[in-house]
């Protein structure tokens, strides 16, 4: 069980934040005003957005909806140039019963008044949202994205199989985990392939590897396959495809393949269990799609050291090599490091994780949310595998 | 915390079908690695300088022989490998 904030829609957050968005990259700037003014707001702000068409603007749509009704959300503020380009974006978010407004700049003509509008509407809604009280939920409405970044050697042997079993503990009590980044997988897709739960899952998540491997060739990228191993990689120890893989699925333990999702598609935990969601590798876009989706926490291990996280997200970073512990005693949550002293055995370690989950579920706050150097990337098509 | 013969552990092996351990620091040819598996520990001498993070043959490995780390072959030898040896892309391929 966790305490979290009931939605109209059945879910529970871990957090009852007033998300306050802008639509496209010419309001950013009007959106960072009313967070930087309002206690209880995060911002999500992303590049390009004007004028947008086709599979990329399908993405945002996707995304920005996603994120908008995350569970974690108690309201929206929408921030853009006109009304009606926010009118699409409003409308599924108000269906998933959250609060919803718009700042159009372009009803003011104004920053200032435009950014007031904002700071009042933001107001009343953290307002409200301070005064909702968490209630006990079970843990099939608790969703943990899987994430790391800036890998070294230690990811798969320490930090990753850690990962691994917290991810376990969490399925086997009734909740549900999102494994991303296609590039990364590549190499050990088979295995992922022979964990489904059913061969259309199976066929899924082959396929999922084989049409990021074909967009990279149409962005000019010919065989992505046989560029890794990177030349950092290489020179960090990794020698295959396969050994830099088998590393990365570490992190979603042994449970059975429930689904495999595109890029900032519901997870519908139904049932709940372990699902894929094909993803660029960089970290602030493939945690995009982990929120877009549904996750409520993510857990994030870095090899040698990643400062992001996710605004809609609580982020917990972790490392399993010990020179980056002791570097990032200000922005690691936990680090099970001590795995490679022989000090913990890897399920003591994991448990350590999985106990930081619940406890980040109940309302413990991470270190990234404290500082609050979150950052929402939706990906576009053609520039990142 | 160490091997109970008070080394330092110089490299992991992850699963007990692995045949190669990854070193946690780098280790000087001639030089004895203390292997943590688990909690089974073995001695394994460095045929090669190996540089931390890479790694070290804990048998020895046949030409055309898979290298299997986590329990899953990884790649193979494309040469005889030593016990002891480095084993990277020199002497593995996919």
């Amino acid at each position: 069980m966790f305490n979290g904030f009931p939605r109209p829609n059945g879910s529970a957050g871990v957090r009852n934040l007033v998300a306050v968005i802008s639509l496209m990259d010419n309001c950013n700037g009007l959106a960072r005003k009313i967070v930087e003014n309002v206690r209880g707001t995060v911002l999500v702000t992303d590049l390009f957005g004007r004028k947008m068409q086709g599979t990329n603007h399908e993405m945002r749509l996707k995304a920005f909806e996603g994120m908008a009704t995350n569970p974690n959300v108690g309201g929206v503020v929408l921030v853009t140039l006109h009304a009606t380009s926010a009118e699409t974006f409003a409308a599924p978010i108000a269906v998933a019963g959250k609060d919803v407004e718009t700042v159009a700049y372009q009803d003011f003509g104004s920053t200032l008044k435009s950014v007031e509008q904002g700071i009042l509407h933001a107001a009343k809604m953290a307002k409200k949202c301070s005064g909702v009280q968490r209630e006990e939920q079970p843990l099939s409405k608790l969703v943990l994205g899987l994430e790391c970044g800036g890998s070294d050697f230690t990811s798969g042997i320490s930090g990753n199989p850690a990962l691994g079993v917290a991810a376990d503990m969490l399925l086997d009590a009734g909740g549900s985990v999102i494994l991303s980044e296609t590039a990364e997988i590549m190499g050990a897709e088979h295995l992922l392939a022979a964990r489904a739960v059913n061969d259309a899952v199976a066929k899924k998540i082959v396929q999922a590897v084989a049409d990021m491997e074909e967009m990279a060739r149409i962005a000019g990228v010919p065989d992505i396959r046989r560029s890794n191993p990177a030349a950092d990689n290489i020179k960090g120890g990794l020698t295959t495809l396969a050994e830099k893989a088998l590393g990365a699925v570490k992190k979603a333990g042994s449970r059975p393949l429930q689904g495999v999702v595109d890029y900032c598609e519901p997870v519908v935990p139904d049932p709940p269990g372990f699902y894929f969601m094909s993803t660029p590798a960089p970290a602030c876009e493939s945690m995009t799609g982990l929120a877009a989706g549904g996750a409520q926490i993510i857990a994030f291990n870095t090899g040698s050291g990643q400062p992001s996280s996710h605004p809609v997200a609580p982020t917990i970073k972790f490392t399993g090599n010990p020179l980056t512990a002791s570097r990032g005693v200000d922005d690691l949550d936990l680090e099970v490091s001590d795995i490679l002293t022989g000090a913990v055995s890897i399920a003591e370690a994991g448990k350590r994780i999985y106990d930081e989950v619940i406890a980040v579920a109940n309302g413990r706050y991470t270190y990234t949310e404290l500082y609050d150097t979150a950052q929402s990337t939706i990906s576009v098509q053609g520039a990142s595998f | 915390m160490a091997a109970p013969d008070g080394t330092k552990i110089d490299a992991i092996m992850v699963s007990d079908t692995d045949n190669v351990a990854t070193c946690l620091d780098d280790i000087a040819a001639g030089g004895d690695a203390t292997i943590m598996l688990g909690k089974e520990f073995l001695k394994v001498r460095a045929e090669h300088d190996v540089p931390r993070g890479h790694k070290l043959a804990v048998m020895a490995i046949a030409k055309g022989d898979a290298i299997v780390k986590y329990g899953e072959v990884i790649g193979k030898a494309s040469a005889d490998i030593a016990k002891g040896a480095h084993v990277h892309v020199h002497n593995v391929v996919d």
